[in-house]
Protein backbone atom coordinates (compact mmCIF):
# COMPACT_ATOMS: atom_id res chain seq x y z
CA UNK A 1 0.00 0.00 0.00
CA UNK A 2 2.88 2.59 0.93
CA UNK A 3 4.73 1.61 -2.47
CA UNK A 4 1.91 0.83 -5.13
CA UNK A 5 -1.04 3.75 -3.82
CA UNK A 6 -0.73 6.76 -5.87
CA UNK A 7 -3.30 8.39 -2.96
CA UNK A 8 -1.28 10.06 0.12
CA UNK A 9 -3.76 8.99 2.30
CA UNK A 10 -3.83 5.88 1.09
CA UNK A 11 -0.14 5.70 1.62
CA UNK A 12 -0.28 7.30 5.16
CA UNK A 13 -3.06 4.45 6.35
CA UNK A 14 -0.45 1.84 4.96
CA UNK A 15 1.92 2.98 7.58
CA UNK A 16 -0.28 2.74 10.23
CA UNK A 17 -1.34 -0.98 8.82
CA UNK A 18 2.49 -1.65 8.77
CA UNK A 19 2.93 -0.67 12.13
CA UNK A 20 0.30 -2.06 14.04
CA UNK A 21 1.59 -5.66 12.53
CA UNK A 22 4.60 -4.82 14.27
CA UNK A 23 2.65 -4.21 17.19
CA UNK A 24 1.27 -7.61 17.01
CA UNK A 25 4.68 -9.21 16.42
CA UNK A 26 5.79 -7.65 19.72
CA UNK A 27 2.29 -8.67 22.25
CA UNK A 28 3.15 -12.18 20.63
CA UNK A 29 6.56 -12.33 21.84
CA UNK A 30 5.27 -12.02 25.50
CA UNK A 31 2.87 -15.01 25.24
CA UNK A 32 3.57 -18.00 26.94
CA UNK A 33 1.11 -21.30 26.25
CA UNK A 34 -0.39 -21.33 29.23
CA UNK A 35 0.43 -18.09 30.62
CA UNK A 36 -2.52 -15.67 31.92
CA UNK A 37 -3.03 -11.51 31.98
CA UNK A 38 -0.13 -10.59 34.14
CA UNK A 39 -2.01 -9.76 37.26
CA UNK A 40 -1.11 -10.49 40.65
CA UNK A 41 -3.97 -13.68 41.48
CA UNK A 42 -1.88 -15.41 44.34
CA UNK A 43 -1.63 -11.73 46.01
CA UNK A 44 1.64 -12.16 47.28
CA UNK A 45 1.66 -15.71 48.59
CA UNK A 46 4.60 -18.57 47.81
CA UNK A 47 4.65 -20.64 45.63
CA UNK A 48 1.93 -19.32 42.78
CA UNK A 49 0.14 -21.94 40.41
CA UNK A 50 -0.40 -19.65 37.97
CA UNK A 51 1.90 -18.87 35.09
CA UNK A 52 2.18 -14.99 33.80
CA UNK A 53 2.46 -14.08 29.97
CA UNK A 54 5.65 -11.16 29.78
CA UNK A 55 4.29 -7.76 30.81
CA UNK A 56 7.03 -6.05 29.35
CA UNK A 57 6.46 -6.16 25.85
CA UNK A 58 2.55 -4.93 26.54
CA UNK A 59 4.37 -1.90 28.38
CA UNK A 60 6.96 -1.01 25.37
CA UNK A 61 3.84 -1.15 22.73
CA UNK A 62 1.76 1.25 24.41
CA UNK A 63 4.98 3.59 23.87
CA UNK A 64 4.82 2.43 20.16
CA UNK A 65 1.25 3.11 19.35
CA UNK A 66 1.30 6.51 21.11
CA UNK A 67 3.97 7.33 18.83
CA UNK A 68 2.30 5.72 16.25
CA UNK A 69 -0.62 8.11 16.76
CA UNK A 70 1.77 11.35 16.67
CA UNK A 71 3.31 9.91 13.16
CA UNK A 72 -0.62 9.78 11.73
CA UNK A 73 -1.64 12.94 13.17
CA UNK A 74 1.95 14.65 11.56
CA UNK A 75 0.81 13.12 8.58
CA UNK A 76 -2.52 13.79 8.36
CA UNK A 77 -1.49 17.99 9.23
CA UNK A 78 1.27 17.59 6.25
CA UNK A 79 -1.81 16.31 3.99
CA UNK A 80 -3.74 18.73 4.82
CA UNK A 81 -1.39 21.34 4.16
CA UNK A 82 -0.96 19.79 0.71
CA UNK A 83 -4.17 19.52 -0.09
CA UNK A 84 -4.67 23.28 0.39
CA UNK A 85 -1.64 24.33 -1.61
CA UNK A 86 -1.69 21.78 -4.41
CA UNK A 87 -5.83 21.12 -4.76
CA UNK A 88 -5.08 17.33 -5.04
CA UNK A 89 -3.51 15.01 -2.83
CA UNK A 90 -2.48 12.50 -5.70
CA UNK A 91 1.17 11.63 -5.64
CA UNK A 92 1.19 11.62 -9.64
CA UNK A 93 -0.77 15.09 -10.48
CA UNK A 94 1.51 17.00 -7.49
CA UNK A 95 4.72 16.02 -8.64
CA UNK A 96 3.78 16.55 -12.59
CA UNK B 1 25.50 21.97 43.58
CA UNK B 2 28.24 20.70 41.72
CA UNK B 3 27.33 17.34 42.24
CA UNK B 4 24.04 17.47 41.59
CA UNK B 5 24.78 18.57 37.98
CA UNK B 6 27.27 16.36 37.66
CA UNK B 7 25.60 12.79 38.84
CA UNK B 8 22.43 14.01 36.38
CA UNK B 9 24.68 15.54 33.60
CA UNK B 10 23.20 12.88 31.40
CA UNK B 11 19.43 13.44 31.73
CA UNK B 12 19.75 17.06 32.64
CA UNK B 13 21.05 17.24 28.95
CA UNK B 14 17.67 15.90 27.39
CA UNK B 15 15.58 17.39 30.07
CA UNK B 16 16.84 20.71 29.63
CA UNK B 17 15.17 20.99 26.16
CA UNK B 18 12.84 18.96 26.71
CA UNK B 19 10.76 21.29 28.90
CA UNK B 20 12.34 24.43 27.40
CA UNK B 21 10.66 23.11 24.07
CA UNK B 22 7.27 22.61 25.91
CA UNK B 23 7.62 26.44 27.62
CA UNK B 24 8.96 27.98 24.43
CA UNK B 25 5.47 26.44 22.66
CA UNK B 26 3.02 27.81 25.60
CA UNK B 27 4.93 31.46 25.88
CA UNK B 28 2.74 32.44 22.97
CA UNK B 29 5.06 35.50 22.19
CA UNK B 30 7.97 34.92 19.32
CA UNK B 31 10.55 37.15 21.52
CA UNK B 32 10.16 34.85 24.69
CA UNK B 33 10.20 31.58 22.38
CA UNK B 34 13.68 33.81 20.78
CA UNK B 35 15.33 34.05 24.03
CA UNK B 36 14.11 30.71 25.45
CA UNK B 37 16.18 29.15 22.68
CA UNK B 38 19.07 31.36 23.39
CA UNK B 39 18.52 30.15 27.11
CA UNK B 40 18.63 26.81 26.18
CA UNK B 41 21.88 26.74 24.52
CA UNK B 42 23.36 28.49 27.22
CA UNK B 43 22.61 26.14 29.94
CA UNK B 44 23.66 23.30 27.68
CA UNK B 45 27.53 24.60 26.96
CA UNK B 46 27.74 25.44 31.11
CA UNK B 47 26.59 22.37 31.95
CA UNK B 48 29.29 20.72 29.46
CA UNK B 49 31.90 22.29 32.72
CA UNK B 50 30.03 19.58 34.49
CA UNK B 51 30.69 16.90 32.24
CA UNK B 52 31.32 13.58 34.34
CA UNK B 53 34.33 11.03 33.76
CA UNK B 54 33.93 8.76 30.61
CA UNK B 55 32.11 5.37 31.90
CA UNK B 56 29.36 6.44 34.02
CA UNK B 57 25.64 5.23 34.28
CA UNK B 58 22.79 6.95 35.18
CA UNK B 59 19.46 5.17 35.78
CA UNK B 60 16.19 6.23 35.47
CA UNK B 61 14.58 6.51 38.45
CA UNK B 62 16.87 4.45 40.42
CA UNK B 63 16.07 1.23 38.73
CA UNK B 64 19.32 -0.83 37.10
CA UNK B 65 19.87 -1.91 33.82
CA UNK B 66 18.07 -4.95 33.16
CA UNK B 67 14.48 -3.54 34.19
CA UNK B 68 15.32 0.05 34.41
CA UNK B 69 16.64 2.17 31.03
CA UNK B 70 20.63 3.10 31.16
CA UNK B 71 21.88 6.44 30.25
CA UNK B 72 25.48 6.34 29.61
CA UNK B 73 28.63 8.32 29.06
CA UNK B 74 31.22 6.42 27.05
CA UNK B 75 34.02 7.45 24.54
CA UNK B 76 31.95 6.54 21.99
CA UNK B 77 28.37 9.27 22.91
CA UNK B 78 30.85 11.96 24.71
CA UNK B 79 32.14 13.69 21.69
CA UNK B 80 28.97 13.31 19.75
CA UNK B 81 27.07 15.00 22.84
CA UNK B 82 29.66 17.84 22.72
CA UNK B 83 28.79 18.46 18.56
CA UNK B 84 25.07 18.34 19.21
CA UNK B 85 25.60 20.84 21.87
CA UNK B 86 27.88 23.58 19.29
CA UNK B 87 25.79 23.15 16.35
CA UNK B 88 22.88 24.52 18.65
CA UNK B 89 24.92 27.34 19.74
CA UNK B 90 26.38 28.37 16.50
CA UNK B 91 22.77 28.34 15.55
CA UNK B 92 21.62 30.39 18.58
CA UNK B 93 24.85 32.71 17.80
CA UNK B 94 23.51 33.58 14.02
CA UNK B 95 19.99 34.35 14.99
CA UNK B 96 20.02 38.06 13.61
CA UNK B 97 20.20 36.85 10.29
CA UNK B 98 18.59 33.59 10.71
CA UNK B 99 15.61 34.52 12.38
CA UNK B 100 14.47 36.82 9.85
CA UNK B 101 14.58 33.50 7.08
CA UNK B 102 13.41 31.46 9.30
CA UNK B 103 10.10 32.99 10.32
CA UNK B 104 9.60 34.09 6.52
CA UNK B 105 6.40 33.37 5.70
CA UNK B 106 5.06 31.84 9.18
CA UNK B 107 1.77 33.59 10.91
CA UNK B 108 2.93 36.32 13.33
CA UNK B 109 0.68 33.73 15.84
CA UNK B 110 2.69 30.98 14.71
CA UNK B 111 5.80 31.96 14.64
CA UNK B 112 6.94 30.77 18.00
CA UNK B 113 6.43 27.37 17.25
CA UNK B 114 9.39 27.03 15.25
CA UNK B 115 11.65 27.67 18.27
CA UNK B 116 9.69 24.77 20.17
CA UNK B 117 10.15 22.51 17.46
CA UNK B 118 14.06 23.14 17.50
CA UNK B 119 14.57 21.84 20.74
CA UNK B 120 12.49 19.40 20.48
CA UNK B 121 14.10 17.80 17.38
CA UNK B 122 17.46 18.62 20.19
CA UNK B 123 15.85 16.94 22.84
CA UNK B 124 15.66 13.94 20.53
CA UNK B 125 19.01 13.88 19.13
CA UNK B 126 20.77 14.12 22.10
CA UNK B 127 18.21 11.27 23.63
CA UNK B 128 20.02 9.33 20.70
CA UNK B 129 23.37 9.78 21.54
CA UNK B 130 23.17 9.15 25.35
CA UNK B 131 20.78 6.10 25.87
CA UNK B 132 22.40 2.36 25.76
CA UNK B 133 18.72 1.29 25.59
CA UNK B 134 17.40 -0.23 22.57
CA UNK B 135 13.80 0.42 22.83
CA UNK B 136 14.51 4.20 24.42
CA UNK B 137 16.26 4.58 21.13
CA UNK B 138 13.66 3.92 19.37
CA UNK B 139 11.53 6.33 20.91
CA UNK B 140 13.98 8.87 20.90
CA UNK B 141 14.33 8.63 16.90
CA UNK B 142 10.77 9.00 16.44
CA UNK B 143 10.90 12.27 18.51
CA UNK B 144 13.70 13.46 16.85
CA UNK B 145 11.85 12.30 13.19
CA UNK B 146 8.51 14.16 13.88
CA UNK B 147 10.26 17.20 14.92
CA UNK B 148 12.39 17.06 12.09
CA UNK B 149 9.35 16.53 9.54
CA UNK B 150 7.93 19.43 10.71
CA UNK B 151 10.85 21.42 10.22
CA UNK B 152 11.51 20.44 6.99
CA UNK B 153 8.16 21.18 5.49
CA UNK B 154 9.12 24.98 5.97
CA UNK B 155 10.53 26.55 2.92
CA UNK B 156 9.33 29.46 0.41
CA UNK B 157 8.92 26.13 -2.13
CA UNK B 158 5.14 24.45 -1.75
CA UNK B 159 7.32 21.45 -3.06
CA UNK B 160 8.55 21.46 0.35
CA UNK B 161 5.72 20.03 2.46
CA UNK B 162 5.46 17.07 0.00
CA UNK B 163 9.19 16.34 0.48
CA UNK B 164 8.62 16.43 4.17
CA UNK B 165 5.86 14.24 3.63
CA UNK B 166 7.82 11.72 1.95
CA UNK B 167 10.16 12.10 4.00
CA UNK B 168 7.62 11.29 6.47
CA UNK B 169 6.77 8.00 5.39
CA UNK B 170 10.39 6.57 4.31
CA UNK B 171 10.93 7.55 7.88
CA UNK B 172 8.39 5.93 9.40
CA UNK B 173 9.27 2.84 7.66
CA UNK B 174 12.91 3.21 8.51
CA UNK B 175 11.97 3.67 12.29
CA UNK B 176 9.84 0.73 12.06
CA UNK B 177 12.42 -1.60 10.46
CA UNK B 178 14.30 -0.60 13.78
CA UNK B 179 11.78 -1.72 15.77
CA UNK B 180 11.31 -5.10 14.16
CA UNK B 181 15.36 -5.31 14.50
CA UNK B 182 15.37 -4.49 18.06
CA UNK B 183 12.03 -7.09 18.71
CA UNK B 184 14.13 -9.99 17.06
CA UNK B 185 17.00 -9.22 19.51
CA UNK B 186 14.94 -9.00 22.58
CA UNK B 187 13.23 -12.45 21.51
CA UNK B 188 16.55 -14.34 21.76
CA UNK B 189 18.45 -12.13 24.61
CA UNK B 190 15.17 -11.42 26.90
CA UNK B 191 16.77 -7.75 27.65
CA UNK B 192 16.61 -4.67 25.84
CA UNK B 193 19.89 -2.66 27.29
CA UNK B 194 22.89 -3.09 24.68
CA UNK B 195 25.50 -4.29 26.80
CA UNK B 196 23.54 -7.23 28.28
CA UNK B 197 22.12 -7.93 24.78
CA UNK B 198 26.05 -7.88 24.08
CA UNK B 199 26.80 -10.63 26.76
CA UNK B 200 24.00 -12.89 26.52
CA UNK B 201 25.04 -12.72 22.41
CA UNK B 202 28.50 -14.50 23.70
CA UNK B 203 26.75 -17.61 25.15
CA UNK B 204 25.24 -18.36 22.04
CA UNK B 205 25.53 -19.43 18.74
CA UNK B 206 25.37 -17.54 15.61
CA UNK B 207 21.34 -18.21 14.89
CA UNK B 208 19.25 -16.87 11.68
CA UNK B 209 17.02 -14.99 14.16
CA UNK B 210 20.45 -12.39 14.81
CA UNK B 211 21.13 -12.54 11.10
CA UNK B 212 18.34 -11.57 10.69
CA UNK B 213 17.30 -9.05 13.43
CA UNK B 214 20.74 -7.33 12.03
CA UNK B 215 19.83 -6.77 8.44
CA UNK B 216 16.56 -5.03 9.74
CA UNK B 217 18.05 -3.19 11.96
CA UNK B 218 20.62 -1.76 9.41
CA UNK B 219 18.39 -1.58 6.58
CA UNK B 220 16.45 0.34 8.82
CA UNK B 221 19.24 2.91 9.53
CA UNK B 222 20.70 2.88 6.06
CA UNK B 223 17.29 4.35 5.18
CA UNK B 224 17.30 7.25 6.94
CA UNK B 225 20.81 7.71 6.17
CA UNK B 226 19.96 7.95 2.75
CA UNK B 227 23.02 5.61 1.09
CA UNK B 228 22.46 5.21 -2.32
CA UNK B 229 19.84 2.74 -3.44
CA UNK B 230 17.94 4.18 -0.47
CA UNK B 231 18.18 7.98 -1.29
CA UNK B 232 15.36 8.81 -3.13
CA UNK B 233 13.82 10.97 -0.30
CA UNK B 234 16.91 13.02 0.47
CA UNK B 235 16.72 14.42 -3.16
CA UNK B 236 13.42 16.43 -2.65
CA UNK B 237 14.11 17.74 0.70
CA UNK B 238 17.47 18.89 -0.33
CA UNK B 239 16.40 20.58 -3.43
CA UNK B 240 13.07 22.31 -1.89
CA UNK B 241 13.50 22.79 1.75
CA UNK B 242 14.43 26.11 3.52
CA UNK B 243 18.61 25.73 3.13
CA UNK B 244 18.35 27.70 7.14
CA UNK B 245 16.36 24.71 8.13
CA UNK B 246 18.84 22.51 6.55
CA UNK B 247 21.81 23.91 8.21
CA UNK B 248 20.33 22.03 11.66
CA UNK B 249 19.14 19.15 9.94
CA UNK B 250 21.85 18.20 7.68
CA UNK B 251 24.42 18.61 10.10
CA UNK B 252 22.75 16.40 12.47
CA UNK B 253 20.79 13.74 10.96
CA UNK B 254 24.06 12.23 9.34
CA UNK B 255 26.37 12.14 12.33
CA UNK B 256 23.20 10.81 14.14
CA UNK B 257 22.84 8.40 11.86
CA UNK B 258 26.08 6.98 12.05
CA UNK B 259 26.35 6.97 15.52
CA UNK B 260 23.23 4.96 15.45
CA UNK B 261 24.72 1.91 13.38
CA UNK B 262 28.44 2.71 15.39
CA UNK B 263 26.39 1.89 18.36
CA UNK B 264 24.90 -0.86 17.55
CA UNK B 265 27.55 -2.63 15.83
CA UNK B 266 30.35 -1.70 18.77
CA UNK B 267 28.17 -1.87 22.09
CA UNK B 268 24.88 -4.45 21.05
CA UNK B 269 26.36 -7.14 19.28
CA UNK B 270 29.78 -6.27 19.02
CA UNK B 271 32.04 -6.13 16.29
CA UNK B 272 33.02 -9.76 16.39
CA UNK B 273 30.01 -11.05 15.75
CA UNK B 274 29.29 -8.00 13.38
CA UNK B 275 32.45 -9.06 10.97
CA UNK B 276 31.12 -13.05 11.72
CA UNK B 277 27.65 -13.24 9.86
CA UNK B 278 29.38 -10.93 6.77
CA UNK B 279 27.74 -7.90 7.41
CA UNK B 280 30.79 -5.73 6.91
CA UNK B 281 30.59 -7.26 3.27
CA UNK B 282 27.54 -5.88 2.27
CA UNK B 283 28.69 -2.99 4.18
CA UNK B 284 31.34 -2.32 2.10
CA UNK B 285 29.57 -3.93 -1.60
CA UNK B 286 26.76 -0.81 -0.77
CA UNK B 287 29.85 1.92 -0.09
CA UNK B 288 31.27 1.38 -2.87
CA UNK B 289 28.26 1.30 -4.95
CA UNK B 290 26.68 4.97 -2.82
CA UNK B 291 30.49 6.26 -3.87
CA UNK B 292 30.44 5.64 -7.17
CA UNK B 293 27.08 6.41 -8.35
CA UNK B 294 27.07 9.08 -6.17
CA UNK B 295 30.40 10.85 -7.74
CA UNK B 296 28.88 9.79 -11.08
CA UNK B 297 25.47 11.70 -10.37
CA UNK B 298 26.82 14.61 -9.06
CA UNK B 299 28.66 15.28 -11.81
CA UNK B 300 25.61 15.33 -14.00
CA UNK B 301 24.04 18.16 -12.02
CA UNK B 302 24.55 22.01 -12.25
CA UNK B 303 22.44 23.40 -9.18
CA UNK B 304 25.01 23.99 -6.27
CA UNK B 305 22.24 22.38 -3.57
CA UNK B 306 22.14 19.14 -5.55
CA UNK B 307 26.19 19.03 -5.93
CA UNK B 308 26.19 19.42 -1.81
CA UNK B 309 23.05 16.14 -1.56
CA UNK B 310 25.42 14.33 -4.18
CA UNK B 311 28.77 14.84 -2.25
CA UNK B 312 26.72 14.12 1.05
CA UNK B 313 26.28 10.81 -0.52
CA UNK B 314 29.74 9.85 -1.75
CA UNK B 315 30.93 11.16 1.78
CA UNK B 316 28.71 8.84 3.50
CA UNK B 317 29.79 6.06 1.41
CA UNK B 318 33.21 6.85 2.63
CA UNK B 319 32.40 7.00 6.41
CA UNK B 320 30.03 3.31 5.77
CA UNK B 321 33.36 1.85 3.99
CA UNK B 322 35.52 2.96 7.68
CA UNK B 323 32.57 1.61 9.45
CA UNK B 324 32.69 -1.91 7.69
CA UNK B 325 36.63 -1.83 7.54
CA UNK B 326 37.87 -0.94 10.93
CA UNK B 327 37.00 -0.99 14.52
CA UNK B 328 38.99 2.19 15.28
CA UNK B 329 36.29 4.62 16.42
CA UNK B 330 38.28 7.77 17.15
CA UNK B 331 39.32 8.21 13.43
CA UNK B 332 35.49 7.39 12.36
CA UNK B 333 34.35 9.71 14.41
CA UNK B 334 36.77 12.39 13.58
CA UNK B 335 35.14 11.64 9.51
CA UNK B 336 31.72 12.07 10.82
CA UNK B 337 32.19 15.03 12.46
CA UNK B 338 34.38 16.89 9.79
CA UNK B 339 31.90 15.59 7.37
CA UNK B 340 29.10 17.54 9.69
CA UNK B 341 31.19 20.46 10.13
CA UNK B 342 31.71 20.99 6.06
CA UNK B 343 27.73 20.42 5.36
CA UNK B 344 27.03 23.39 8.68
CA UNK B 345 29.76 25.39 6.40
CA UNK B 346 27.88 24.82 2.92
CA UNK B 347 24.62 24.96 3.51
CA UNK B 348 25.30 28.30 5.50
CA UNK B 349 26.91 29.81 2.29
CA UNK B 350 23.76 28.48 0.49
CA UNK B 351 21.47 30.42 3.13
CA UNK B 352 23.57 33.68 3.14
CA UNK B 353 24.23 33.15 -1.33
CA UNK B 354 20.25 33.37 -1.64
CA UNK B 355 20.25 37.02 0.32
CA UNK B 356 23.19 38.16 -0.03
CA UNK B 357 26.48 38.12 -1.68
CA UNK B 358 29.39 36.71 0.32
CA UNK B 359 32.25 38.32 1.94
CA UNK B 360 35.46 37.37 1.00
CA UNK B 361 36.24 35.81 4.28
CA UNK B 362 33.55 33.39 4.94
CA UNK B 363 34.27 32.51 0.51
CA UNK B 364 38.01 31.60 1.99
CA UNK B 365 35.92 29.34 4.37
CA UNK B 366 33.67 28.12 2.31
CA UNK B 367 36.69 26.87 0.04
CA UNK B 368 38.44 25.13 2.73
CA UNK B 369 35.19 23.22 3.80
CA UNK B 370 35.57 21.96 -0.39
CA UNK B 371 38.65 21.14 -0.51
CA UNK B 372 38.25 19.12 3.10
CA UNK B 373 35.28 17.65 0.89
CA UNK B 374 37.58 16.79 -1.90
CA UNK B 375 40.38 14.88 0.74
CA UNK B 376 43.55 18.11 -0.57
CA UNK B 377 45.82 18.73 1.92
CA UNK B 378 45.60 21.27 4.86
CA UNK B 379 42.14 20.69 5.19
CA UNK B 380 40.86 17.61 7.71
CA UNK B 381 39.60 15.84 4.72
CA UNK B 382 42.96 15.08 4.03
CA UNK B 383 43.84 13.18 7.03
CA UNK B 384 39.99 11.48 6.85
CA UNK B 385 40.94 10.36 3.31
CA UNK B 386 44.73 9.01 3.88
CA UNK B 387 43.34 7.25 7.44
CA UNK B 388 40.71 5.36 5.20
CA UNK B 389 43.05 4.60 2.43
CA UNK B 390 45.64 3.02 4.96
CA UNK B 391 43.02 1.04 6.76
CA UNK B 392 41.94 -0.53 3.51
CA UNK B 393 45.45 -1.43 2.59
CA UNK B 394 46.39 -2.47 5.85
CA UNK B 395 43.41 -4.95 5.59
CA UNK B 396 44.09 -5.70 2.33
CA UNK B 397 40.37 -4.55 0.66
CA UNK B 398 42.07 -3.69 -2.96
CA UNK B 399 39.01 -3.72 -4.48
CA UNK B 400 37.32 -0.74 -1.95
CA UNK B 401 40.66 0.98 -1.84
CA UNK B 402 40.41 1.16 -6.17
CA UNK B 403 36.57 2.14 -5.47
CA UNK B 404 37.88 5.17 -3.30
CA UNK B 405 40.47 6.24 -5.29
CA UNK B 406 37.69 6.39 -8.83
CA UNK B 407 35.08 8.24 -6.58
CA UNK B 408 37.62 10.82 -5.31
CA UNK B 409 38.94 11.56 -9.17
CA UNK B 410 35.31 11.45 -10.37
CA UNK B 411 34.29 13.82 -7.25
CA UNK B 412 37.22 16.50 -8.72
CA UNK B 413 35.06 17.42 -10.99
CA UNK B 414 31.79 18.91 -8.91
CA UNK B 415 34.07 19.96 -6.39
CA UNK B 416 35.45 22.35 -8.99
CA UNK B 417 32.10 23.29 -9.70
CA UNK B 418 31.22 24.19 -6.12
CA UNK B 419 34.45 26.56 -6.44
CA UNK B 420 33.67 28.43 -9.50
CA UNK B 421 30.28 29.04 -7.87
CA UNK B 422 31.49 30.77 -4.76
CA UNK B 423 34.18 32.79 -6.67
CA UNK B 424 30.86 33.63 -8.92
CA UNK B 425 29.15 35.08 -5.53
CA UNK B 426 31.60 36.75 -4.17
CA UNK B 427 31.04 40.73 -3.35
CA UNK B 428 30.84 43.27 -0.91
CA UNK B 429 29.33 41.89 2.63
CA UNK B 430 25.58 43.28 3.47
CA UNK B 431 25.53 42.07 6.95
CA UNK B 432 26.94 43.43 10.19
CA UNK B 433 29.58 42.06 11.83
CA UNK B 434 27.46 40.10 14.80
CA UNK B 435 25.46 38.17 11.97
CA UNK B 436 28.79 36.54 10.81
CA UNK B 437 29.80 35.93 14.43
CA UNK B 438 28.31 32.08 13.79
CA UNK B 439 29.82 31.90 10.91
CA UNK B 440 33.90 32.58 12.36
CA UNK B 441 32.98 30.57 15.09
CA UNK B 442 32.23 27.76 12.52
CA UNK B 443 35.43 28.24 10.93
CA UNK B 444 37.17 28.27 14.07
CA UNK B 445 36.20 24.65 15.20
CA UNK B 446 36.70 23.14 11.76
CA UNK B 447 40.39 24.61 11.54
CA UNK B 448 40.61 23.23 15.58
CA UNK B 449 39.63 19.86 13.16
CA UNK B 450 42.68 20.44 11.36
CA UNK B 451 45.28 20.15 14.60
CA UNK B 452 43.12 17.05 15.78
CA UNK B 453 43.62 15.35 12.59
CA UNK B 454 47.50 16.21 12.98
CA UNK B 455 47.83 14.91 16.70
Amino acid sequence: MIITEDNYLRKIIGLSIFQSAVIIFFVALGKISTGTIPFDKCKGTIPCDYVYSAALPHVLMLTAIVVGFATLAVGLALLYRIKSEFGTISENDINQ
Amino acid sequence: MNIFLTNNWLILNVLIPLILAIIAILSKDVKRARSIFKISSIISLFLLFFMPEIGTSYYLGGFEAPIGIEYKLDSLNAIIIIYLHIIMTLLSISMPWLQLMLEDGIKESKKHYIYGIFLLAQTGYIGIASTVDLFNLFVFIEISSLATYTLISLGNSRHAIVASLDYLIVGTVSATFILVGIGMFYSITGTLNMEDVREALKEQFVSRILISGSLIFCVGALLKLAIFPLHSWIIKTYRHTSSHILIYTASISAPIGFYTILRFIHTCIGSDIFNLIGMNQIFQVMSMITMIAGAYLGNRVSNFREIILYSAIVQMGYILMMISATDNISIILQYILADGFMKFIFFTYVSHQEKYSINISFAYITIYGILSNLGLPISIGFFNKINLLTILLDNMFYTSFIATIIATVMSINYNFKMINHVADNIGEPEYNITSSAGIILASLFSISLIFYGIL
